[in-house]
């Protein structure tokens, strides 16, 4: 098993109480990928994909990315 | 070329409800509209073909079946891969152990490497006295309602919340509407219960 290469995406939300997650998990050690991206969004677990908020904020921004690649 | 993008979930609960297209409120949806062609894993339910299932499964042998489809399936060479919760350790374990794989970039959205033993979902679960075994069903599987309540019990007055919620906003069958500044009237985005059915959950809720 190798660490993964290819751009790497975090999406995690501060109010996430399922999978919490801290800000510095530090993903980028772990992967090896030259381009590691952290977002946060102010969401729960759920909240990252539905709700009015969601859709105005964090899924462009995670659209974005993904578009970029 | 059109891109694409596979999404994978996790393998039990109720997450697929989200990523499913839905007019209005669908992460799909949008992707689509963005012009990619999108793929959605459905892991199914798992029987008791299942019970053996091991990362490996997942990741070794499933994955790669299915990334090889989309891309035979698909206008372009290689695709996007976001993992959802779950869905999330999956992918990343399969382009771990896959270097050569098709994907081109991988998303992860709601998904750590590092669980708390004292928060969220893992809260507990890491305590020795647990035993896997007490929550597996006759089929081999542990049933998705015992991954469902151990969720609803992080948080129990989220879930009365939204049942108060629900069956409230559903007895209305014409919201309300208000005046705006202009004097246009403007609906209000969502319903808004009748006031006759709010007394029954202030009882709950106050437990008088």
């Amino acid at each position: 098993m190798s660490d993964p290469q290819v751009p790497f995406l975090n999406v995690f939300g501060s109010k996430d109480h399922i999978v919490p997650q801290r800000p510095r998990d530090h993903w980028s050690t772990l992967v090896g990928s030259d381009e590691v991206t952290d977002l946060e969004l102010p969401a729960g677990h759920v909240g990252l994909f539905i709700g009015r908020r969601a859709h105005q904020v964090g899924v462009p921004a995670m659209l974005d990315w993904i578009d970029a690649q | 070329m059109r891109r694409t993008t596979a999404v994978a979930r996790a393998l039990a609960g109720e997450s697929e409800l989200h990523l499913r297209p839905r007019a209005g409120n669908s992460m799909v949806e949008v992707l689509l509209d963005r012009g990619q062609d999108v793929y959605l894993v459905e892991w199914g339910v798992p029987d008791a073909a299942d019970a053996e299932n091991s990362f490996e499964t997942y990741c070794d042998d499933y994955l790669p079946e299915i990334v090889n489809f989309v891309v035979a399936n698909s206008s372009a060479d290689d695709l996007n891969m976001l993992g959802y919760c779950f869905g999330g350790v999956l992918t990343l374990l399969y382009a771990a152990g896959h270097d050569r794989c098709a994907v081109a970039s991988l998303t992860h959205v709601g998904h750590t490497h590092r669980h708390d033993p004292d928060a969220g979902a893992a809260e507990g679960r890491q305590d020795s006295s647990f035993d896997p075994a007490l929550v597996i069903d006759e089929s081999g599987n542990v049933p998705g309602t015992v991954i469902g309540n151990a969720i609803r019990s992080l948080d129990p007055t989220a879930e009365f919340a939204i049942t108060c919620w629900r069956t409230c906003g559903t007895t209305t069958t014409s919201p309300p509407t208000t005046p705006s500044r202009s004097g246009a009237t403007t609906r209000f985005p969502l319903p808004v219960p009748r006031s006759s059915r709010w007394p029954r959950c202030s009882l709950a809720t106050t437990g008088s």
